[in-house]
């Protein structure tokens, strides 16, 4: 039943959370803004068109968006979302087979991109691997800091009933906090690493890896796309809501952050600019360093 | 153990027989391919089935000159033993081709590969230093004669003296620590578990690490790694990365054995070379322009992951956690076979580029894989697995090492603790940094437009080289999902070099999860695909060509280029690569000549072993001015030598 | 609760720390270490608070810090700013990037010595001594892989904290007077260092203090 719910959740939520994060935008500017539910629409009409292949494009061109939803997909099934639903697969190491699967899905993307020749796809897969390597010792560290600080080496665990942690941890955890959002936001090419909404091809990261794709491939990149960024935000919010409470309230609380999350992700797309390119690698490292700093202090803690 | 020495029987008559018939090409290749087929299907059966059942088989004999000499085929043996019939029989088969399609003499190739996996069998194998280290020079020199294939070419011949003297060197390390182990012993038979101090342990520790890290290719010892492996025949680049320098990993594990208890410093110290060595390997690689060198900085990544498992293991004894040290031994050794495959496969398959396409730089390549399905798809399948993504088997045996990494962090003393979160760190870049350079390679190379004539001229390699590409990347992907069953062959093993079962460990739950999760992946990903197949079959899907935002005469010169992809990543760590860049700059408009050039030495080499070299050529030219002229003097030096020498024992 | 607010209190002094080495304006270094000194002027009140009676003394200095250090200080340092019309660090000796590493590298190593220091006493937080050295460490480094006059001061400024800090293992036996005498140095070190900066700015049109190399001998 509860598995049942959480696959539910996965298949359905996400793609509204974009549409919270341009309303939050949009309300920001002082416009209307499309509806909440505009991705599933998009999604809707995308699966029912045709498709358009370029000439120079191979079989790696089709697997791409094919590959990363799987990866995505299998990934989402160890997370488990908030209190309430524990991940339908939960094992020690889960979290290395979770971040692995991240870079599966990209690696599918950027061949996918390179497989068109074009020189801007290139580009763009080329920043997208520059930035993920450098923010993956980012999510590792903070994977490692929740791993020691909990005793745990699955998600499923270390995100269950985490109240006493946080007297013992709390600084630790808000500065993995931190890391994490960064990582999500750097990971998801959202303000300030990369601006979804950007009309520059010379300007973008991961919208212009996709250029080429159409129909219903496309339909699969924007799905993709809305679940990572779940994924990580479920994260963050079990993370930042420790609160222990009936199932019902749990799914509620859970729902409730993620939206929060989108929010805020919306927030910081209006009110921060973005980054220029060759600072990108040094916010990412600061992000990797807060970790670190995480990673030391509950080191002391854990060995006192 | 009969069928073990009619294996190298069987070897060593293909190796005569391929010498006799040298002049024969393809007679002379076939027999060759034919001896390894028949030592794999020979000696697989024993070596599976001490990994299956435990146990250790044991052939002694008595040598009048040398006392008491042994083969051994216990668990750790077995483990590096099937891997080496099995890769070897498919660089065999490939080499027939490979080597008919090239106009030079055969003979050595035909032979030497027999006799190199002869001398690979005989390192496992052997029971004492006499053997093991007879054994090891003739891989050595056997190894040499193979990569020296193209030896008109002066580059290879640099290489093949660079790699010869270098290991010779370090192998004068693995004398002494012999000869040291046998005084304490009382004997040259491998024993397990000698009771030394400390003091005496590291030292022979020390000497092993220098010695077989050299052959390992583990940083700063790696030099000649770079060199030998791009000139070398495919196939026998695929034997040096895949199995070659892996026994300088199996001797490292043996000697930990032998030691028995090493300190826990030099455990740490052997995570520390194994974090360089994976960190700046593919860093290195990621600077590469030619196809072979990138792949063969790899391998040093790919060792330092190794060596990671491997220091990790012997930290984890010394501080009395054997469940950490299985699991950290468990992925040391998974790597070792892993590495084995799919960097063999690469070699392969970069060997039919080559071959196809007569260049392996790689901003001269491009779109290739439209005219060489079979062997683009293998190396995509070897690209991923290298990079550790699920579900392929180079995912698990990394799942392994990262797992043992974080039990560490929770169970080591503080230093042990602080060194264990590093190397996770440290890994998990090499993970993202392996990803970029390998969508690199495999998209320059083998995806997009053909950047000049000579990749779109390509045509598809024969049978005989696709076939053990295939299989390769086939054992690659089931490999990857076969968890469960590697936990039963990996148990003796690491049994063996850790003191328990891996079952017992929490890798346990890991492996077989996430070989199910590896089978819903795929499943998941077919279901997608078979959606999306109903979905475009209403529509039939349009070509076009591709969208350059609305420029219409693109050129594939236009494409990005493999060193504008890495570019971005260099920058970041030009502190460590330190690039030199020349650059011709546009200085008016329509300006003709516009060009830019970056490469990055190694810095070893341009630090280290040049000044040393320059240094050396000065001090034997002074050597050489000192040099007697007469042969009295020689006489006299002789003569001190032997007064000194008696005053020294009798006096 | 209090031990919470006192790691909080602490760590935020740490990640401000390494906030200003991942900066390159000058302004931003300033009021980094302006939230740090007030951070580290909560730290003798909260251990205080633990014990039971908040002294007068710790009063008496948490004030002291927080009018001399948290606002006079970064107040003259950003008058010299103003003065000398410079606003971000343009080419420091070390990247951003590579200071960030070593800061965390440094910091690593500092809370390695701390567990090695043999204290009189236990300290009250086990974060109180990891996070001084770290500071020492990150003034240092910041001193050392910076040009501007500026961000060097931000340096020395930085490391006192870390010091001050230190000091607090002693808080039973260290007598407020000297620490006190301790601040009023450092401001008027930090003016006559803004006089200094102005002057330089005046002589030579900017304030890299690598011009100051010419004056060796």
């Amino acid at each position: 039943m509860r598995t049942a719910l959480h696959l539910a959740i996965l298949l359905l939520f996400p793609p509204l959370l974009p549409g919270v994060i341009n309303r939050v935008k949009a309300a920001f500017a002082g416009r209307r803004g499309p509806p909440v539910l505009q991705l599933y629409f998009d999604l809707w009409k995308l699966l029912r068109k045709g498709a358009v292949y370029s000439v120079t494009t191979t079989w790696i061109f089709r697997a791409g968006p094919v590959v990363t939803l799987a990866a995505l997909l299998v990934a989402a099934l160890l997370l488990p979302f908030g209190g309430g639903l524990p991940a339908p697969a939960a094992f020690p190491g889960d979290v290395v087979l979770f971040a692995y699967l991240l870079g599966a899905g990209r690696f599918a993307t950027v061949l996918a991109a390179l497989d068109t020749g074009s020189s801007f796809e290139g580009m763009g897969a080329s920043r997208e691997v520059t930035f993920a390597a450098l923010a993956e010792p980012a999510l590792f560290l903070s994977i490692a800091g929740l791993a020691l600080a909990r005793g745990t080496l699955s998600w499923t665990a270390m995100l269950s009933g985490q109240m006493p942690a946080w007297h013992l941890y709390g600084p630790a955890f808000a500065m993995l906090i931190g890391a994490l959002i960064l990582v999500a936001l750097a990971e998801n090419s959202r303000i300030p690493f990369d601006d979804p909404n950007t009309h520059l091809e010379l300007t973008m990261v991961h919208e212009v890896m996709v250029l080429d794709h159409s129909g219903p491939d496309f339909a699969l990149i924007l799905y993709g796309a809305s679940i990572k960024l779940f994924l990580l935000g479920a994260i963050i919010v079990r993370l930042a809501f420790p609160f222990e409470a009936s199932i019902r309230a749990h799914v509620a609380l859970f729902l409730a952050g993620m939206i929060v999350f989108a929010v805020v992700v919306g927030l910081v797309e209006s009110t921060f600019a973005r980054l220029r390119m060759n600072r990108i690698p040094q916010i990412l490292i600061a992000a990797s360093v807060f970790a670190a700093l995480a990673m030391a202090v509950i080191l002391i803690r854990v060995n006192a | 153990m009969t069928l073990l020495l009619a294996a190298m029987a069987a070897l060593a008559a293909a190796a005569v027989l391929s010498a006799v018939l040298a002049s024969r090409r393809a007679l002379a290749l076939a027999v060759s391919a034919g001896g390894c087929l028949a030592a794999l299907a020979l000696a697989a059966p024993p070596a599976v089935q001490v990994l299956l059942g435990g146990g250790t088989r044991t052939l002694t004999w008595t040598n009048p000159v040398l006392g008491q000499q042994a083969l051994v085929l216990d668990p750790l043996a077995a483990w590096f033993v099937v891997p080496t019939l099995f890769i070897s029989t498919g660089c065999a088969v490939y080499g027939v081709r490979y080597l008919l399609a090239g106009d030079r003499p055969v003979g050595m190739q035909a032979a030497g590969t027999n006799l190199i996996v002869l001398a690979l069998l005989t390192v496992f194998l052997a029971g004492d230093a006499i053997l093991f280290l007879a054994a090891w020079e003739l891989m050595t020199i056997f190894a040499f004669l193979l990569l020296t294939h193209e030896h008109d070419r002066a580059e290879v011949r640099r290489a093949g003296l660079l790699y010869l003297v270098l290991t010779h060197a370090a192998t004068s390390c693995l004398l002494a620590m012999f000869a040291l182990l046998s005084i304490h012993n009382g004997s040259l038979r491998f024993g397990t578990g000698a009771a030394l101090s400390p003091g005496a342990a590291s030292a022979l520790f020390t000497l092993a690490v220098i010695g077989f890290g050299c052959k390992a290719g583990a940083w700063p010892l790696h030099i000649w790694l770079p060199a030998a492996h791009p000139v070398a025949p495919s196939q026998i680049s695929a034997l040096l990365s895949g199995l070659v320098i892996k026994t300088g990993i199996y001797g490292l594990l043996r000697a930990t054995l032998l030691i028995g208890r090493v300190p826990m410093t030099c455990g740490a110290v052997l995570l520390g070379i194994g974090v360089a060595s994976a960190v700046l390997g593919v860093l290195a690689a990621l600077a590469q322009h030619e196809l072979k060198r990138l792949l063969a900085y790899h391998s040093i990544e790919n060792i330092g992951i190794i060596l990671i498992g491997a220091g990790l293991g012997s930290m984890a004894l010394a501080a009395g956690r054997p469940a950490v040290a299985a699991i950290a031994f468990a992925g040391a050794l998974l790597h070792v076979v892993n590495h084995a495959l799919f960097k063999s496969l690469l070699f392969l398959s970069a060997g039919a580029v080559g071959r196809a396409c007569r260049t392996l730089q790689i901003d001269r390549l491009g779109g290739v894989l439209r005219a060489m399905p079979r062997t683009g798809t293998s190396f995509v399948i070897g690209a991923a697995a290298i990079c550790g993504l699920p579900p392929l088997n180079g995912f698990v045996s990394e799942f392994l090492v990262y797992m043992a990494l974080l039990a560490a962090c929770a169970v080591f003393p503080v230093a042990g603790q602080a060194e264990a979160v590093f190397a996770f760190a440290a890994l998990a870049c090499v993970g993202g940094l392996a990803a970029a350079c390998f969508a690199k390679a495999s998209g320059a190379v083998f995806l997009g437009a053909p950047r000049t004539p000579a990749a779109s001229d390509a045509r598809e390699a024969p049978g005989a080289m696709v076939g053990p590409m295939l299989a390769l990347a086939a054992t690659c992907v089931i490999a990857g999902l076969s968890g469960p069953w590697l936990l039963r062959v990996l148990d003796a093993p690491v049994q063996q070099l850790g003191g328990v079962s891996l079952a017992a460990t929490p890798a346990r739950q890991g492996l077989i999860a996430t070989a199910a999760l590896g089978a819903a992946l795929i499943a998941i990903a077919g279901a997608i695909a078979l959606i999306r197949r109903g979905l475009l079959h209403r529509q039939p899907a349009e070509s076009s060509v591709t969208w350059a935002c609305g420029y219409a005469a693109v050129t594939p010169s236009m494409q990005y280029t493999a060193s504008s992809f890495a570019r971005p990543l260099i920058a970041v760590f030009r502190g460590v690569l330190l690039p030199q860049r020349r650059q011709i700059a546009a200085v008016a408009p329509f300006a003709a000549t516009v060009a830019v050039e970056e490469h990055s030495p190694d810095p070893v080499e341009r630090f280290a072993l040049d000044p040393a070299l320059r240094g050396s050529g000065v001090g034997l030219a002074l050597l050489r001015r000192a040099q007697p002229t007469r042969v009295q003097s020689y006489v006299l030096a002789i003569f001190v030598a032997l007064i000194a020498l008696l005053w020294w024992r009798l006096g | 609760m209090t031990n919470v607010a006192l790691d909080i209190a602490l760590v935020l002094a740490l990640v401000l720390g390494v906030a200003s080495l991942g900066t390159s304006r000058l302004g931003a270094a300033i009021r980094y270490f302006s939230m740090q000194a007030a951070c580290v002027a909560m730290v003798p009140l909260l251990i205080e608070t633990r014990s039971g009676e908040l002294s007068v003394h710790a009063w008496i200095l948490f004030v002291a810090t927080m009018v001399l250090k948290v606002s006079g200080v970064p107040y003259f340092l950003n008058r010299s700013l103003r003065e000398a019309s410079v606003r971000t660090e343009i080419e420091p000796l070390i990247g951003f990037g590579t200071t960030l590493a070593i800061g965390a590298g440094l910091v690593a190593l500092s809370f390695g010595l701390a567990r090695q220091l043999p204290l009189p006493q236990k300290p009250a937080s086990d974060l109180l001594i990891p996070i001084a050295f770290s500071l020492l460490m990150i003034g240092l480094l910041l001193i050392v892989s910076r040009t501007k006059a500026v961000t060097q001061v931000v340096g020395y400024l930085i490391m006192e904290n870390g010091i001050f800090l230190f000091g607090l293992i002693l808080i039973d036996v260290f007598p407020y007077l000297i620490e006190i005498g301790v601040l009023l140095d450092l401001f008027v070190a930090v003016f006559v260092m803004g006089i200094v900066i102005f002057h330089i700015n005046r002589a030579f049109d900017h304030i890299d203090s690598h011009q100051l190399d010419s004056l060796k001998d």
